[in-house]
Formats: C-alpha cells, structure tokens, sequence
C-alpha cells in the first residue's frame, strides 16, 4: 500500500500534468488574441495617432456595425424560431437508431456559408426563368432580403440541433407530471419551453456570433457588413494591430453576448444527448401547431434538398465529380490531415479545461470564462494573431509549414471540444471513479481500464465534432496556410473566383461526403456504445 | 371505476406487464405490491395514460380510456398523479406548482383552494418558494397538493415515499389517509413494502413479473404474514 507521501507525490504527479495542458490551452487559445493585443499597445504608444477612430466606430463604419447587428440579430431569431419547430417535430424520435441519425443533417455544417449562397443564387435564378416563361414576374436574390435568407439556411442545422438539445435537457418526469394536468400545448408553453430557454437563449446567442462575424455571405449579397471592414483593412494596410483595434468594438459586442448566455451554454454543456433517453409519449400538438412544425420541416428539408440537388446538378456527369476529386488529390489528404491532427490534439487539452469547467466558485466560472470567449473570436483574427506570433525571426520552425492551419484550428475548436467533453463527465458517476481508485492497482490501470471507457463516448463525439468543424474552417486558415499547401474549402474558395462551378461542386461534394462519413461512423459508435451501457445496467 | 382487462405492455423484448386485469372501484384504496421489477410502475403508468398498451384494454368510468395503440390524453382521464420523485417544475414556485393543473376555473376559486391546501398541507409559509429552496418531506407534500388540486376522482401514487425517512414516512402516510378521506377519491397505491401498504390501502394486489399474483385484504395478508 502506498504511504501518504507516495500518494502525495503521484497526486503532484498528476497534477503537474494537467496543469501542464492547461497551460497549453492558454497558449493555442489565447496565444494570438495576446500577441494582436502586444501589437495594438505597441501600435497605441508609437505611431497610432488614428487608433481612437479605429476603436470607437463612428459615421460609416457605424452604420456598418449597426447593419451587421440587426442581421445578425434576424438571422439567429429566424434560425432558432424554425429550428424549435424542426426540432419539437423531431422530437417524437427519441429512441432506437433515429434517435440518433436525426442529428444527422448536422453534417451540412461543415459546408462553408458561401457555398449555400451560390446554391442558393442559381436555384432561384433558375426557378425565375421558370416564372418567366410562364409570363410571370422573374424573381432574384439579392441584397439584405438574400443574405438573411443564405445565412439562416446556412446556419440552419445549428439552430435545428441546439433546439433539439434544448428539448432533450427536459427531464421527461417533469414534463409527465405537466401532462397529467393539462393540454400538450400548455405543457410545451409553461414548461417545456421554460426549462430549455437556457439553451435555447445559448443557442441564439451562438447563431448571432457565427452571422455577426460573417462577411462572405453579405459580401456576395452587395451587403457591407463590420467584419468585412476589419478584413479590408488588413488587406489593405497589412497592420495586425490595425485590424484588431477596428475589431474591438465588434468583439466587445460579442464577448457580451457569450457573456450574457453562459448559463445558456453551461446548461448546454451539460444536457444529456447520448445517453439517458427515455421514452415520451409522443406529444398531441393542435393542428395549426403541427401546420406550423410541417412548414418549418418543409424548410429544413428543402435547405438540404437544394443544396445536394444544386451541387449534384452542378457537378453534371460523375467524370466530372472523379476529375474535381483527383484534381484535388493533394487537398483532400491535407484536408484529412488537418482535420485528423487538430481533432486528435485538442483531446488532452481540451479535457484538462473540461476538468476545471466542472469546478464551483470562482476558479470554475474563471474557466467557464476563458472557454466560452474565444466562441466570440472572429477567425481572420486568430489567423491574424497566429502570424504575429510565429512570422519572427527569432523562431525556428512553424511558420510557413503545415501545423499553422493545425494551430489555427486548434485555437478555434478546441474549446468547443472541452465543451462536449464536459458533457461526457457530466454523466459519469463519481462513485464508479472511486470504487476504481479503491481497486486500481495503478493510476494507469483505472485510466485504462475505467475512466477512458467511460469517457470514450465524449472523446468520440468530441474528436468527430472538431474534425468537422475543422475541415470546414477557412477564416483563419486562408490567412496562415503553407505556400503550395491548401485544404479542400480553401481550394473551392479559390476555385469561386477562377474556376469552373462544376470543380467547386464536386469539391463541394467531397466534403459532405467526407463529413457524413465521418458524422455516419461516430453516431454508429455513438449507439453502440449506448446499447452496451443500457444493456449492462 | 378504473378497469383494466387482459392489459400487456413490452418494452422491446422485455415483457413488462402481462395480462393484467384490476378494478379499481370509486372511493376505494389499493396497493399494489411488488419488487423491484414487477412492473407495478408500467401498469400505473400504463392507467395514467402515459403509455399505451400493446394488448388489452383500460376503461375509466365506463369511458374507453387505452386501447392497443391509442390513449386518450393524460390531462383527460381526471386522474392525479404522485411520482417516485417530487417532479416539481424548478422555475415555478411552491404556488405556481400547485396552481398549474388549476385551469378553466375563476381565479378566486383556484385562490381559495390554493390556501385550503396550503395549510392543510402545512405549506403556507412555503408558498412562495422554488422547489431546490424547500426540503424533500417538503416537496413530498407539495407533490401530493398538486395532484389534489384539480379534485381528481383517482389518485395514483408511484412509491412515493421512497428514500424518506421513518418519522417523515409516518407523516406523510397520516397526511395521505387524512387527504383521502376528505376528498373521497379512489387511491392506486404502488409500493414494494408491505408495512406501507396495509397503513394506506383497504385492498393489496401483488404482482410479480407483470402478472397479478394475489387479491388480498390487509388483515387477510397479516394472518399470511
């Protein structure tokens, strides 16, 4: 049996360790929002004699930031009012394999929003040529009416999951209790949506920082938003520091959004979506109710149908689909690379932060802090930063190689991977740690034997979810990728402009395949692993 | 009358109530008794309306209330219901909990008997708190005046003196037996102690792997015990 001090000296051990990946949580995250920040005081105190007009918006750049808040503002109202009707709609599947493989549309998030935008464009332009030979009035999108359409579609999923993430937090004998006293309706109005308006209110939140911090959307729409304000002005006075003093309002904006719905997020973290389900009788909505779900479903249906079906158009004959895909050999490996690294690395990180996320008083809400803030972060400006850091001479070695995309997407998703981690040791059951520790021979052994397998489902989810999101992320990467070195969304932003719309299609193609495989093999594992659980309990 | 006939419900393979037939006459009280299990659970839920049979029917006063496939509403069956756990809503009060299922009544009325429950409940100085400001006994007893709120005629209660301890237990049996004669509601008693049972139900039917084992009266189960 160990002695005190033994057991001390491992705890230490431990210890030391973890605060070791928390101190490279600070240092992927931070690292360039801290080196933007060095630049702008150096900017500040030497020649920045315009950094007050840079900092407090005014005239033109006003209106810009006013426009960019009531779009996104309209987009995350819209997005999440149609992704509560989807979702209470789909909510009726809450056992068995559809249970699980409703979630997965999700995949369409990976698609960047401009590529919904040229989906979009063309199904309406065609649908109007339509109108047309008919003798009727032609129809376009364009302008604010566009972009606040292309965005909502775009960010659809998102709203459609939150929403059902919302739903399933409900405890379902609260919701059985309700249903013994009154109509389905009522219960839905009084407690349902109470209980989840936490994260539902999250979920706004989160669908108004991804519209306020988009600017290729609106772009193509000929709306002038902020965040295309701070990407022009780098492009054009090739200043870090400039750009990230034009970005402080718009960040303190959104920094008081997150701040504003960290409950909203804490609840998310927390809600139960793998494990745990029971089933409900399915709901009794009234009529026009379930008329209302039907119209939003029709949406959602037809968000995913005219995207697949412009691009399979698109592409035209399978050649076509082959030669976009072995033309981009090189992209699509890189693109896996990335994806796979990031998502692999961000694990240990992202569960040290995870560990102090489940912390009360001010240690826990001073993490809860430092986790949820850089979901507010603008992705150009972490590439940005990311060039401040390590374009230097003093340094050897990662600039200019493949890790920088690695390190950019790191900075971006690894909170979003302490999140979903979170989650998981939510669910598990401190006794079931401790009677390993009663019985462990090693620290080792019960990591091995007990708390890895315990933890697999979260480390799944998490890994899958930052793959995702990595292979989709173009922000920052377009701003740090190596010379000669491009992932697949580089290369169809790229091909936006010079190439030919059936390249981009396929390319477009390859990356939902690419995330549905991805998407397809996790929830799989996802609910095989949950019928082991059930059937051993 | 509450009546199953040749009631059977299967979560997947798993049988959980089989062929179970039970009246449940006005004003009566009954327990039913058995381990963990048995599917006593299943069969009160299954009368609640909270699941549908898969074979046999349930019928309250005389009214097709489950059928294989289809339930009429939970809210329609003029039940109430005490779970295995208080199920208090945490952002509504200690009133608006009991408030809630007192709809399609004036105000004044539902004021009034808001406060007759209140006190007989010994909840008044309670009432406007939220569910994690108050104790368990407590939110036991206001479980229970939220489901005697509405006056159902049936009253089904799920174990729901689990993990209380003894002297609560005695509180809460004493307030259930006082409840039950003032509002002459018929009470479906699901528990897995036999003590409990005999204190609360004039009638004990035991079951065990969903079937009906035994129809007995306390005295009867005493001579037995």
């Amino acid at each position: 049996m160990p002695s005190l001090s033994e057991t001390r000296l491992r705890w230490s051990w431990e210890g030391s360790i973890h605060w070791f990946w928390l101190f490279l949580f600070i240092i992927i995250v931070f690292g360039p929002l801290v080196a933007l920040m060095a630049e702008a005081a150096q900017y500040v105190l030497t020649d920045g004699y315009d950094w007050f007009a840079l900092v407090v918006p005014a005239g033109r750049r006003l209106g810009l930031l006013v426009h960019s808040l009531v779009l996104a503002v309209g987009v995350a109202v819209s997005g999440i009012v149609i992704g509560m009707l989807v979702g209470s709609a789909l909510w009726r599947w809450r056992t068995g394999a559809r249970a699980y493989f409703r979630w997965v549309p999700l995949v369409f998030v990976a698609l960047p929003a401009y590529v919904y935008a040229l989906a979009w464009s063309s199904t309406v332009s065609t649908l109007g040529l339509v109108l047309q030979s008919f003798g009727l009035p032609g129809i376009q999108l364009t302008g604010w009416v566009g972009g606040w359409w292309v965005e909502v579609m775009a960010l659809m999923p998102i709203g459609v999951g939150l929403s059902m993430l919302g739903l399933e937090s409900v405890e379902i004998p609260l919701i059985e209790a309700a249903r013994l006293l009154d109509s389905d309706l009522r219960v839905f109005a009084r407690v349902i949506l109470p209980l989840a308006a936490p994260i539902i209110a999250a979920g706004v939140s989160f669908l108004f920082l991804l519209s306020f911090a988009d600017y290729s959307v609106p772009s193509l729409f000929a709306v002038s938003v902020y965040p295309l304000e701070i990407f022009a002005e780098y492009s054009a006075s090739n200043q870090p520091a400039r750009a990230f003093l034009l970005a402080l309002s718009a960040l303190f904006l959104m920094v008081v959004v997150v701040a504003v719905s960290q409950s909203g997020l804490r609840n998310a973290a927390q809600a139960p979506i793998w494990q745990g389900r029971t089933s409900l009788l399915a709901m009794r909505w009234p009529a026009w109710f379930v008329w209302l779900q039907r119209g939003a479903v029709a949406v959602y249906m037809l968000q995913i149908g005219v995207i697949s079906i412009s691009l399979i158009f698109t592409v035209g004959a399978g050649a076509n689909l082959t030669s976009a895909i072995v033309s981009a050999a090189s992209e699509i490996g890189f693109t896996f690379w990335v994806g796979l690294t990031t998502g692999l690395m961000c694990l240990p990180v992202a569960f040290a932060a995870a560990k102090e996320l489940l912390r009360s008083g001010a240690r826990g809400r001073t993490w809860w802090f430092l986790v949820t803030v850089p979901l507010a972060v603008p992705a150009p400006l972490i590439g940005i930063g990311l060039i401040s850091i390590w374009n230097q001479s003093f340094w050897i070695g990662l600039y200019g190689t493949a890790m920088m995309p690695v390190l950019a997407t790191l900075a971006r998703f690894t909170p979003m991977a302490a999140l979903v981690l979170l989650a998981q040791l939510r669910q598990i059951d401190p006794l079931l740690v401790d009677a390993a520790r009663v019985f462990q021979t090693s620290s080792l052994h019960a990591w091995l034997r007990v708390r890895l397998p315990l933890l697999a489902p979260g480390v799944l989810a998490a890994a899958a979810i930052v793959f995702a999101l990595s292979i989709g992320e173009l922000g920052a990467t377009l701003i740090v990728a190596p010379p000669g070195q491009a992932t697949l969304t580089m290369r169809i932003y790229n091909y936006l402009h010079y190439g030919s719309s059936s390249v981009v299609a396929g390319l477009c193609l390859m990356m939902v395949a690419l995330t549905l495989a991805v998407g397809i093999l996790a929830i799989l594992a996802l609910a095989s692993w949950s019928r082991i659980s059930e059937e051993q309990t | 009358m509450i009546e199953t006939r040749h009631v059977t419900k299967y979560y997947r393979s798993v049988r959980a109530v089989e062929d179970v037939s039970l009246e449940v006459a006005e004003h009566a009280s009954v327990a039913v008794l058995g381990p963990s299990g048995s599917g006593k659970t299943t069969l009160l839920r299954l009368i609640a309306g909270l699941e549908v049979p898969d074979k046999g029917e349930i019928t309250i006063d005389g009214k097709m209330a489950s059928t294989v496939g289809w339930a009429l509403a939970p809210s329609q069956r003029g039940i109430g219901f005490v779970f295995q756990t208080p199920a208090l809503w945490p952002h509504m009060t200690v009133t608006q909990n009991i408030m809630f299922g007192l709809h399609g009544i004036p105000r004044t009325e539902a004021r009034s008997k808001l406060q007759e429950l209140l006190v007989r409940m010994s909840l008044a100085e309670l009432a406007r708190r939220y569910p994690h400001q108050i104790s368990g006994g407590e939110a036991r007893r206001v479980a229970l005046a939220r489901a005697l709120a509405p006056e159902p005629r049936y009253l089904l209660m799920d174990e729901p003196l689990t993990s209380l301890d003894p002297k609560l237990k005695g509180e809460m049996i004493s307030l259930i037996n006082e409840s039950m004669r003032r509002t002459k509601a018929s009470l479906l008693y699901v528990t897995h102690d036999l003590s409990e049972a005999r204190k609360i139900a004039a009638r004990i039917v035991s079951i065990r792997d969903g079937r009906l084992a035994r129809d007995s009266v306390p005295s009867a189960d005493n001579e037995a015990a």
